[in-house]
């Protein structure tokens, strides 16, 4: 098996790595690089463990080959949140979203990208969102309140954001 | 880690069809999200992935002034589903590419990926064959174009050659008769909401004027060897009103045309029933939305 140099930046960080072709970006990221917050499920891109953002869209890292984000921006769980938790993050906390916590990267991931494309969902949305994404503790009740309820934390803070820019109260 | 041996990266579309030459045991990678898992679930043998993703020019999708709508076979469905024009001009389209895979899947997966893997229950291929799509083929010999309709030969299996690419997919506008209204419906039937492969799919397509239909196309997935048109069916519709009587008859009529095998899915019983049902719903449903005959 032919080995390849991939140049990617991975949480804001320049990585170069020698990898076999064959390595999925999921074996990447948990073998070669450490980052075991991204999760093993099924290995065939059906139940979403494994989900990260590839130039901020959600993907299942186990179908992505590492050769192919040569050149790409990933970002994993372990960053978000720049100090302390990103709201996705902190509403899945409150909600009591999270029992096992096996499923509960690739969940996040999944809603950040999401709410990145539409941040004013409504709940039918979001459960179309997190479909790729399964569950077997929780039954998925506060894991989409917990989204709802980061859509309107982050279009509060985006409103006080902008309004801060605008000079207006 | 996937059984392949070698990646390739082309950074042009003949480059592409020389490696998919030189490497016989090679197959063209795009969205990875059937092939991936192919190589490794299904034994599909496969030592040199070319990936076409750095060829420029196969992500286009556009409307020209005849209606007519061109997309690119690197075009994702992601896209597709957030794109005006296939919301607007190929509305079937866009109702099935929401119901293909997962979010997750629908940022990698493409429209060239989808109709190349050819499965017979493909989400992407009844919407386009009602709506007389057409293929391009670039390959050692040349350009072709083929009529989407010709394009599938048997579960899995393309009129693709050796070397030869899947470019784009072009849509005819669609006619403009005289006070014709327009409307259709896409169905998919399968027991989950999400990252399930259809046990029926029915795409329907109506152009209704003075109470009459004057344009029907139904297609119909996942109940034989290929996606395909129910011709008889359709033919039972042009030139009637569309009333309970007509729609019945052609969605008996599109019952008889399916060919559907017992699977792990469902049967071949249950299928023809779920045609039959589904064909009724989706002609109904479309009548509703475009004109009853006493409305006109």
């Amino acid at each position: 098996m032919d080995e390849v140099t991939v140049r990617v930046t991975v949480n804001g960080e320049a990585r170069a790595v020698r990898v076999p072709v064959g390595m999925s970006l999921l074996e990447m990221l948990r073998e070669v690089l450490g980052l075991t917050g991204t999760k093993y499920g099924c290995g065939a891109g059906d139940c979403g463990a494994c989900t990260v953002l590839l130039d901020g869209k959600p993907v299942n890292s186990c179908l992505v080959l590492a050769a192919e984000v040569d050149g790409h921006v990933v970002t994993t769980i372990e960053g978000l949140g720049k100090a302390g938790l990103h709201p996705v993050q902190e509403a899945f906390v409150r909600h009591g979203a999270i029992q096992c916590g096996f499923c509960s990267p690739g969940m996040i991931m999944t809603a950040v990208g999401f709410l990145a494309e539409n941040p004013h969902p409504s709940e039918a949305e979001v459960r179309a969102a997190l479909a790729g994404n399964l569950c077997r503790c929780t039954g998925y009740a506060k894991i989409v309140q917990a989204v709802l309820e980061a859509s309107r934390q982050l279009a509060s803070l985006e409103h006080r954001r902008d309004a801060i820019r605008g000079g207006t109260p | 880690m996937y059984p392949v041996s070698r990646y390739l990266r082309p950074g042009s579309l003949q480059e592409a069809i020389a490696l998919l030459q030189e490497y016989p045991g090679s197959r063209p990678i795009a969205g990875g999200t059937d092939l991936l898992v192919a190589l490794k679930e299904k034994g599909v043998h496969c030592d040199t992935l070319v990936d076409l993703k750095g060829i420029p020019g196969l992500g286009h999708l556009r409307e020209s002034e005849d209606g007519s709508v061109e997309m690119g076979a690197l075009v994702t469905i992601a896209e597709l589903l957030k794109s005006p024009v296939i919301r607007q001009r190929l509305p079937l389209l866009a109702s099935a590419a929401s119901l293909l895979g997962s979010y997750q899947v629908r940022q990698r997966a493409t429209l060239g990926g989808n109709l190349c893997n050819a499965s017979p229950a493909a989400e992407t291929a009844c919407p386009l064959l009602a709506m007389d799509a057409r293929v391009r083929l670039v390959g050692p010999r040349g350009e072709r174009v083929l009529r989407l309709a010709d394009f599938f030969r048997a579960p899995g299996q393309t009129a693709l050659e050796r070397a030869e690419v899947l470019v784009g997919v072009e849509c005819p506008g669609v006619a403009d008769r005289e006070g014709a209204r327009y409307g259709g419906m896409y169905l998919k039937l399968g027991p989950r909401q999400a990252m399930d492969i259809a046990v029926v799919n029915v795409a329907v397509w109506l152009g209704v004027a003075g109470g009459r239909c004057v344009d029907a196309r139904i297609a119909l997935g996942a109940v034989g060897p290929v996606p395909f048109r129910a011709r008889d069916a359709e033919e039972a519709l042009v030139g009637r009103p569309l009333d309970a009587e007509t729609i019945e008859r052609a969605a008996v009529a599109a019952q008889q045309a399916a060919r559907p095998i017992d699977d792990i899915r469902a049967s071949a019983w249950y299928r023809r029933e779920m045609v039959r049902n589904l064909v009724t719903r989706a002609l109904s449903g479309t009548v509703a939305k475009v004109g009853r005959p006493d409305r006109g």
